[in-house]
């Protein structure tokens, strides 16, 4: 099933000496339900753009969005990662995911059950009460997966979520991701400049090329074994990383 | 606390020495017992009691004036850019005057009560907290804005949630200047016409050649504007513990 399809989105941003910059040329893009969709490509390619078009943080020059159940309208239709934690400093680990909760008027007795509920699943259960500043890199970007989740938006965005953290950490982080979404089967649109995250972990891998920013080729990832660390001494891994990089070239 | 004590204690010894050393006439410069004599004598003869409430209240209602009122007026300024535009040159002259200098037109227009005092107390506090505030809400971290664009917040909820918390670090800095300014200008005020209040005291001690009048007035001066800070900080300690310099 469909859930959103990009109809020739474009985006030229202007800059400051009145110059303009094609950052996206005419772009078409189908996301099915409960699929995960890499975006992948060298730096200026336009996919933070597609993204936060996607998202609806940036309005697109042309073309159209069109959603299975029409426009998101609430702030609970969308979630996002940034690629910094974006945690708000002042409030503990569950009330930064309970933000959204109480941002949509739920009841703070429900939103402290959910918020604790997802901090389970990303692994933060005994980290509660913890200030964002007492928790490492990739713990503070788990909760902000889990501040993303909490409100089961219809699709989750994001954008190079783990860019900033060190290898061994983002390998596990990349296992931790592949278990949550298969608990909680959200849609998930992913950008990233990895091509080993894009192929270990997405169901379709986007390849976009700069110079205009536009979507090269799209790959379906498929293996016959079960994601998870074998997967990465697996042939088909391989190949798959072979054609990816050929095509970044 | 206890370096405190102790750095105080070896003051006032060093003060009694020097005083015995050379010394000095008490009317000059009188030794710390002295002081104290003249403490008692101003509380039993003289009503000290009532002339420190003065000065307190004025200090306290002003600065809460003051905090709140730049509080208010960075928000309208940072959310209304028309009324910033039309406000800011203004606000600048204004900041860049000795705003002590007003004293005189305040007590002409409001007497000799404390409400001159408040005024002045709130005006120069109003500054530093509007500026502090402004350049915080101005700092704010793009990707807040981000994520309140994502989740729809309200201007309000925005202002609520993550606007005011993220701008408490300046806003203390802010109060701790305010709180220095506040302690001068009540007294400025009191100096310039007051019929209580330790800056009448001051004046009082000064006309009657009183020195040690006027070093209790000063210590007692001393001991409200540290007071005051302290309680900031301790506000300060409790609500922001969360920052990175704590």
């Amino acid at each position: 099933m469909e859930l959103v399809r990009a109809e020739g989105i474009t985006k030229t941003f202007t800059t400051r000496s009145g110059g303009e910059v094609q950052a996206l040329s005419p772009t078409s893009l189908s996301i099915q339900e409960g699929e995960f969709l890499s975006l992948i490509g060298p730096s200026g390619c336009g996919k933070s753009t597609l993204l936060r078009i996607l998202s609806g943080l940036i309005e697109p020059s042309g073309g159209e969005l069109i959603w299975k159940d029409g426009a998101p309208t609430s702030g609970s239709d969308v979630g996002f990662v940034f690629q910094e934690p974006v945690l708000l400093p002042w409030l503990s680990i569950r009330d930064n995911v309970r933000f959204p909760l109480d941002a949509f008027g739920v009841s703070k007795a429900e939103g402290n059950e959910r918020a604790m509920e997802m901090l389970k699943l990303v692994g933060l259960g005994d980290f509660g009460s913890a200030l964002p500043k007492e928790l490492s890199g990739g713990m503070r970007q788990r909760a902000a997966i889990a501040r993303a989740l909490v409100y089961r938006p219809r699709i989750v965005l994001m954008d190079e979520p783990f860019g900033a953290l060190d290898l061994l950490t983002r390998d596990r982080m990349n296992d931790e991701l592949l278990r949550i979404k298969q608990e909680v089967g959200a849609t998930i649109v992913f950008v990233t400049h990895s091509i080993e995250e894009a192929a270990y972990l997405s169901d379709r891998v986007a390849v976009m090329c700069a110079r205009p920013g536009r979507i090269r080729t799209i790959h379906d990832i498929k293996y016959d074994v079960e994601r998870g660390e074998a997967l990465k001494d697996n042939p088909q891994f391989h190949h798959w990383l072979s054609v990816l990089r050929k095509e970044l070239k | 606390m206890l370096r405190a004590v102790i750095s105080l204690a070896v003051f006032l010894g060093l003060w009694t020495l020097a005083c015995e050393l050379f010394q000095v006439p008490s009317y000059l410069v009188p030794n710390p017992l002295e002081l104290v004599e003249k403490f008692w004598f101003l509380t039993t003869k003289a009503d000290l009691f009532s002339h420190i409430p003065i000065t307190v209240t004025e200090i306290l209602i002003g600065f809460v004036i003051g905090t709140f009122a730049g509080v208010f007026g960075s928000v309208v300024f940072f959310r209304v850019p028309a009324v910033e535009l039309l406000l800011n040159p203004v606000i600048v002259f204004i900041q860049t005057a000795p705003k002590i200098a007003i004293a005189p037109l305040l007590l002409l227009w409001l007497g000799l009560d404390m409400t001159p005092k408040i005024v002045l107390v709130a005006i120069v506090t109003f500054f530093p907290v509007l500026s502090n505030m402004l350049s915080a809400l101005r700092s704010m971290n793009p990707e807040f804005n981000s994520l309140a664009q994502i989740l729809c917040l309200s201007p309000w909820q925005r202002l609520i949630r993550i606007e005011l918390p993220q701008s408490l670090p300046l806003l203390f800095a802010g109060m701790k200047v305010g709180a220095t300014l506040a302690v001068t200008a009540a007294v400025i005020g009191e100096l310039m016409g007051a019929r209580g209040g330790l800056g009448y005291l001051l004046s009082l001690g000064q006309e009657t050649a009183d020195v040690s009048m006027v070093l209790v007035s000063v210590l007692l001066l001393s001991l409200i504007g540290y007071l005051l800070s302290l309680v900031i900080e301790l506000i300060e300690k409790k609500y922001l513990n969360w920052h990175e310099s704590v």
